[in-house]
């Protein structure tokens, strides 16, 4: 905010300095344009030609029937008709998907915000337990965890061994249309590491002086937390809800894996992006399928607008109160 | 402001002469195939990579003309192939699929192979000749044949106490049977493996009565009655523990080392010939191949097109890929690096010089094949195009059914309306 207002005020002055005295400077300025963009250039070709292009793209195919091999025939709004009005697998793959954003999101946070509470200490080798935590971030979108994930919730799993250990009678998780979900969720919540790095970075900005007073004032550990740390934290949660929701609703590649393609047992397990995928290139309905893709572009706009209306209710900007 | 915009301009258009010159690259580089060289594309793992490689590699030694190989498991396959054949880039020889074959061909991405005057489709058996034919022009000589049988591991079968039967037999006779194994095999092991969403068994079972699965014309010629009784009985057996619950089907779909025929936790499973063999590499406890339930006057098995050669309508040198599937087809050597490994071979020749030279699970497939050849009965027409999708949208209603989240008359209408839609 600070800095676009000190060029705001900047700007009108010197231009108003520019054309009377200094036609040096201003052919200078252009060349350090023309630098600039030149710079840019790179990056505004990956822009243009990686995304803008292929969603302008998409955007059209969404209004036509296209099969990959003949031409692309234009049908109007009759994809979008068909897929909110006479498409169950949409309305399956939607719930499906909601759901999953809706439990794995929230838990992910909380368990990112309680490790990185635990790993905000001056301890001997910190470093080395943020690192540890943060591993299953790394290895968590690939497919080796996903087939990981399989062996480990199978009939004769980890997990079923280790419940047989406490005298419980396990299940096949991933192959039960009950369970099947919630294996997923709990991967997603298993890579908890980027939020947590973004707690953590929070939790050190905070202003030491008003935890020295509420201790003071004789607040203990959990008033502290919840009166302190957590109003002066809620930008920091807000960015991560905004982030991690964004991300929940493009999942792929578990449900991927874990199901084979199929996102079965019966649909539990049909993300969004995997119906779209099977519409795109099992089905080779590209049309439709860029229609959904545009749906869910506007399912997350939507989402994401909601949320920062509401977190005018509850996030709290330090700086504004100074 | 003016120099920036003027500057914004200059950089939007050289992007876009960047971007123009970048997709001329992208789109030239491949297709220009140098004179000598060819492009192939097959789906497969290490056996049917190894066994083409070979093949390739001889022929390349013997003409000079470089082949180019790209191969990938099948579901990539499609994916890559509908990608490539979309941008006007496709591989010269193609390697199809019976269900696919027609898809391509209804959209001229495939050549007519009558017209290459070096290859000389009637050296396949007669009975496999249709299957690249679409009306008079043909599109895909078959590269490998196969057909579905019951597979049985041996051991387990001896343990339930049961006679997998040799003569005719009835699908309500493999449920007795299944339910029979069962009862001998006690928790966790089960009869028969659950073919209530595999379309090719359903069509089995409707063929059985004489009639056809598909009318000439491409509509579905089974009635909603038929698949009641169909997906009725394998529900019966999944309660009875002939066939295995839901979750377990649920736990290997998809990968045949883990499905319960490749685990050894079922006595008997439909599977197609190459598949026998393949899980016959898995271990070492004896398997089987026999006839399914049929019956003799209205034989339902059909010898089938494993796989296809296609040449690339867009292909610049056809010529060259006629003459290549003819080597794979007719050259001995050829025919001895390639074995069975992509299924059991199209010609009468090539099964000749075989005989004799397999490994006991190829050579118990191929024994399997000549019986199928005296037991069969042609498919009347081509899968029309719908057909794969039919056939995943029947595994998807046999597994509602089996979780109970759907009725046996839902997914019936479900399968029906599908069906009259889709053509």
């Amino acid at each position: 905010m600070s800095l676009a207002v000190q060029r705001g005020a900047q700007t009108p002055g010197a231009s108003a300095a520019g054309p009377r005295r200094r036609p040096v400077a201003r052919l200078r300025r252009r060349r350090e344009a023309v630098t600039g963009y030149a710079f840019l250039l790179p990056w505004f070709v990956g822009l243009v030609g990686l995304v803008v292009g292929p969603m302008a793209m998409s955007a059209y195919l969404s209004f036509t029937e296209y099969d990959l091999f003949t031409d692309a025939r234009w049908v109007g709004l009759e994809n979008y008709r068909q897929i909110l009005t006479a498409d169950p697998d949409f309305r399956q793959s939607l719930t499906v998907t909601v759901v999953y954003v809706v439990v794995s999101v929230p838990l992910r946070l909380a368990l990112a915000l309680g490790l990185a509470l635990l790993m905000n200490r001056a301890l001997r080798g910190i470093s080395v337990y943020r690192a540890v935590m943060y591993l299953p971030s790394l290895l968590g979108g690939s497919v080796a965890v996903a087939l990981l994930w399989r062996q480990l919730f199978g009939r004769d799993g980890a997990v079923n061994q280790l419940l047989a250990l406490v005298g419980v009678e396990g299940r096949n998780w991933i192959a039960t249309p009950d369970t099947a979900l919630s294996t997923i969720v709990v991967l997603a919540v298993w890579q908890f590491g980027s939020p947590m790095i973004i707690f953590l970075a929070g939790l050190q900005n905070l202003p030491p002086e008003l935890h020295e007073a509420a201790t003071v004032d004789g607040a203990g550990r959990w008033r502290r937390f919840l009166w302190i740390t957590l109003p002066l934290l809620t930008p920091i949660i807000f960015f991560n809800l905004i982030m991690q929701t964004i991300t929940a609703f493009q999942a792929f590649t578990p449900s991927f894996i874990i199901s084979n393609g199929t996102g079965g047992p019966v649909g539990s397990t049909l993300f969004y992006t995997l119906y779209l995928y099977q519409r795109a290139f099992t089905e080779f309905d590209m049309g439709y399928a860029s229609a959904l893709a545009w749906i869910l572009v506007a399912v997350i706009a939507t989402v994401t607008a909601v949320n920062f209306i509401a977190s005018r209710r509850w996030v709290f900007y330090s700086d504004e109160g100074r | 402001m003016q120099i920036t915009r003027r500057t914004l301009l200059g950089v939007g258009t050289g992007t876009v002469a960047a971007l123009a010159a970048a997709g001329c690259g992208v789109g030239a580089a491949p297709s220009a195939s140098t004179p000598g060289s060819l492009r192939a594309t097959w789906w497969g793992g290490d056996s049917e990579n190894g066994a083409l490689n070979a093949a390739l590699d001889r022929y390349t030694e013997r003409t000079g003309l470089q082949v180019q190989r790209e191969s990938l498991p099948w579901d990539g396959y499609w994916d890559k192939l509908a990608t490539q054949t979309a941008a006007r880039n496709a591989p010269d020889l193609i390697m199809q699929a019976g269900s696919q074959i027609p898809d391509y061909a209804d959209r001229g991405a495939l050549l007519d192979l009558s017209s290459l005057s070096d290859l000389d489709p009637s050296v396949v058996d007669e009975g496999l000749r249709s299957f690249g034919a679409v009306e008079d022009q043909l599109f895909g000589v078959v590269a490998a044949a196969n057909a579905t049988g019951l597979v049985s591991s041996d051991e387990v079968v001896e343990e339930a106490g049961i006679t997998v039967p040799e003569q005719a037999w009835s699908w309500d006779e493999l449920a007795e049977l299944a339910d029979e194994a069962h009862r001998g095999l006690g928790d966790d092991r089960w009869g028969v493996a659950d073919a209530g969403g595999d379309l090719i068994a359903f069509i089995l079972y409707v063929r059985d009565s004489g009639k056809e699965f598909y009318a000439d014309d491409g509509t579905l010629n089974a009635t909603p009655e038929e698949l009641t009784a169909w997906l009725t009985l394998w529900h019966e057996l999944r309660a009875s523990g002939g066939a295995p619950p839901p979750d377990v089907t649920a736990e290997g779909a998809g990968s045949l080392p883990s499905s319960p025929l490749g685990q050894h936790r079922v006595a008997m499973g439909l599977a197609w010939t190459q598949d026998f063999v393949a899980l016959a590499a898995l271990d070492d406890r004896p398997r089987s191949i026999s006839l399914p339930p049929h019956s003799t006057e209205n034989p339902s098995l059909w010898m089938n097109a494993a796989s296809l050669w296609s040449v690339s309508a867009t292909s610049p040198s056809s010529a060259a890929a006629g003459e290549l599937i003819s080597y794979l087809l007719t050259d001995t050597e050829a025919i001895t690096d390639l074995g069975v490994r992509l299924g059991m071979p199209p010609t009468q020749a090539a099964r000749d010089q075989l005989a004799g030279s397999l490994d006991p699970a190829p050579q118990a497939a191929m024994d399997y094949m000549s019986l199928v050849a005296t037991t069969s009965r042609p498919l009347n027409r081509l899968w029309p195009s719908g057909f794969a999708e039919l056939r995943t949208l029947l595994s998807e209603i046999n597994e509602a059914v089996a979780f109970e989240s759907s009725s046996i008359s839902a997914g019936v209408e479900q399968f029906f309306q599908a069906a009259e839609s889709g053509e």
